[in-house]
């Protein structure tokens, strides 16, 4: 659960990607690369395809062709390994959390599962996180007893508990209030420069992209990929017609046209 | 000032030095060390006299929860015993982090434990607890079943109101999907049941009988029975579990919301299906029986099926297929209304789903046994 600093200063590269379920592709010919301790956005509209390539990152499907390499550990077709799951930790879009399991239990889980702690140190790990996102005081409640936001604050306390190098985030502030969505922000920034964890996100929230991004990927339907790559500055002065639909928030078509 | 440790002694971790003790984190300590090592400190102290601690982690540590606990847990202990720490924290990664750390320090105590857990009762409060909430369930579950019974009596008086497309989809699911399975079942049993008194029958000659064993037996008792108990497995599972989701998916909120009667919609198809397809599959399981039977009685009997059949047209009376028409409509009614109530019993958990669902087939059971031996009985007293 430490980790060491060697030297590589890329921490995912996506060499040639392909995605796909049964024979239809999502993602052709994917390419890009994170950088250690920055935050790294991948944005795009619906259905074109950021869910996915975060599924193929952190091992749910399996990629058709190309390479990723995560923390100098490559993964192919052939599998993901295991070792490598437990350097990462992974906020899922509806926070994922065991409903058969209190808030403490969700979050004690990865440390039960892969360390050797003494419960009395759990406990205060636990705590700990838990006082990180501000649930300290619902430790022992049932996910199904709390908000949206509350239970998305509980997964990103669960996915932070191993203090792994790498966070990936679906979606964080889909479906939260301003307040907690610049709050969750507020708390990469700090997990960025005070603990050096690396932060691939998936989002669409253009204030939140603008608070914390280093780096956007951005993706489209119409070409199965990467359609810009930069910092937000080089993105947004971008020719290209989609870039500019995306961040000016305009419609694709109108309405009864 | 703290002295480095020499070269090739990096993976000492505690060095004692005169009245100071001196942890060196050079590289990253796996994370299991730690509890131990604050173990051994505190016996430490407690045998030697310390006068300062100093806690040094290297360059190459990034800070992180584990390494900030051990800190903490020092620094309680030092604090306690009047002992002085210091801490020093190496690197440009880590020089910003010092701050935080010291921050840490005065934020967080652990003094208060996160309370967990429910309240504890004793146990003649829980026993009472118990049959309270016991009771209150079996209330509400026969005020579940009279409203849905009105609820019926209502689609019934107005049949506009019934999903007519909705009935007949749960009709088919239930009813005619089923039948693969009753009929083996049935036959099967009607099988065994007619080897079963071949065997005595044939020692008193008496071999006919076996059609009117089969035909009583079949009609009054294990056509009803196995064909209730199938559908409490297929059936009441079915409906409950998909209720269940449906509330979690916060659907019956939605039908709530948009006026739309839950009832009508959801629970007053399902148990009309149950209701309709409870005395059809009773029927089909009733002839499947009978064959089974007839197989077994042409097979090692020496009865023709035409006297086999004839034997049974002739003992069977009318009250025989009502007590059997009863009892299916009764397992019915229950299968379906303990499904649906089950379901929207469901808490939203996923568990639940699990819970409610295993439960509504339990109850289903039990419910049809004593359900059975109740007709049984009062078919008996009043010579039906």
């Amino acid at each position: 659960m430490f980790s060491t600093g060697d030297q590589t200063p890329l921490a995912v590269i996506v060499r040639n990607l392909s995605v796909g379920y049964d024979e239809s592709l999502i993602l052709e010919n994917v390419s890009f690369k994170v950088e250690k301790g920055k935050i790294a956005v991948i944005l795009g509209t619906s259905g074109c395809g950021k869910s996915t390539l975060l599924k193929a990152l952190i091992g749910l499907v399996p990629p058709k062709s190309g390479e990723i390499n995560i923390l100098g550990e490559e993964i192919g077709t052939a599998g993901y390994p295991l070792s490598l799951r437990k350097k990462m930790g992974i906020l899922f879009q509806a926070s994922g959390l065991l409903g058969s399991f209190n808030v403490f239990d969700n979050v004690a889980l990865p440390l039960r599962e892969s360390t050797s702690l003494p419960e009395t140190w759990i406990t205060e790990i636990v705590m700990l996180k838990l006082k990180m996102v501000n649930l300290e005081d619902h430790a022992h409640k049932m996910p199904s007893e709390l908000s949206g936001g509350m239970k998305k604050r509980a997964g990103l306390a669960r996915a932070l508990v191993l203090d792994p190098p790498l966070l990936f985030c679906d979606e964080p502030s889909a479906g939260l209030d301003p307040v907690t969505a610049a709050e969750l922000d507020e708390l990469f920034l700090s997990l960025k420069e005070l603990l050096n964890v690396t932060i691939v996100v998936v989002t669409h929230e253009l204030l939140s992209i603008e608070r914390i991004a280093d780096r956007c990927i951005m993706l489209d339907r119409s070409v199965k990929g990467v359609i810009a790559e930069g910092t937000l500055e080089e993105l947004k002065v971008m020719d290209n017609a989609l870039v500019r639909a995306f961040f000016e928030r305009k419609p694709r078509f109108q309405p009864g046209s | 000032m703290i002295n480095k440790p020499l070269q090739g002694m990096s993976s000492k971790i505690l060095i004692p030095n005169g009245d100071q003790l001196s942890f060196y984190f050079y590289e990253p300590p796996p994370s299991s060390l730690l509890p131990g090592l604050v173990e051994s400190f505190g016996k430490i102290i407690q045998v030697r006299s310390i006068s300062k601690v100093n806690i040094l982690i290297g360059e190459g540590v990034n800070l992180n929860t584990m390494l900030f606990l051990f800190t903490l847990k020092i620094e309680e202990i030092c604090r306690s015993k009047g002992i002085t720490l210091e801490c020093i924290i190496e690197g440009e990664n880590n020089r910003q982090l010092i701050e935080i750390f010291k921050l840490q320090y005065q934020k967080i105590s652990f003094s208060q434990k996160p309370s967990i857990g429910e309240r504890k009762y004793g146990l003649i409060e829980k026993l009472g607890r118990t049959a309270l909430n016991g009771l209150d369930s079996c209330k509400e579950a026969f005020k579940f079943f009279l409203d849905q019974i009105s609820a019926i009596a209502k689609a019934v008086v107005n049949p506009r109101i019934i999903r007519w497309q909705e009935l007949a989809y749960i009709t088919e699911q239930t009813g005619s999907r089923a039948m693969p399975i009753v009929g083996i079942m049935s036959f099967l049993i009607g099988l065994v049941t007619a080897f079963q008194a071949a065997v005595q029958l044939r020692q008193f000659g008496a071999n006919i009988f076996v059609a009117d064993l089969a035909a009583l037996g079949l009609s009054r008792e294990l056509s009803p029975l196995i064909t209730a108990i199938l559908m409490a497995g297929r059936t009441t599972s079915a409906f409950a579990a998909e209720i269940g989701i449906m509330k979690i998916n916060e659907e019956l909120d939605a039908l709530k919301v948009m006026n739309v009667d839950e009832t009508q919609f959801l629970i007053v198809p399902r148990i009309m299906g149950a209701l309709l397809t409870a005395p059809l599959l009773t029927v089909w399981s009733f002839f499947t029986g009978l064959t089974g039977a007839m197989f077994v009685a042409f097979a090692s009997l020496e009865v023709t099926p035409v006297s086999f059949l004839t034997e049974a047209y002739e003992i069977i009376k009318m009250s025989d297929l009502w007590v059997g028409f009863l009892k299916s409509i009764l397992f019915g009614l229950i299968i379906g209304n303990i499904g649906c109530y089950m379901g929207i019993k469901t808490a939203y958990s996923p568990e639940s789903v699990g819970r409610k669902t295993t439960s509504s087939v339990v109850t289903t059971l039990f419910l049809i046994i004593v359900a059975d031996a109740f007709v049984t009985v009062m078919a008996h007293v009043f010579h039906w």
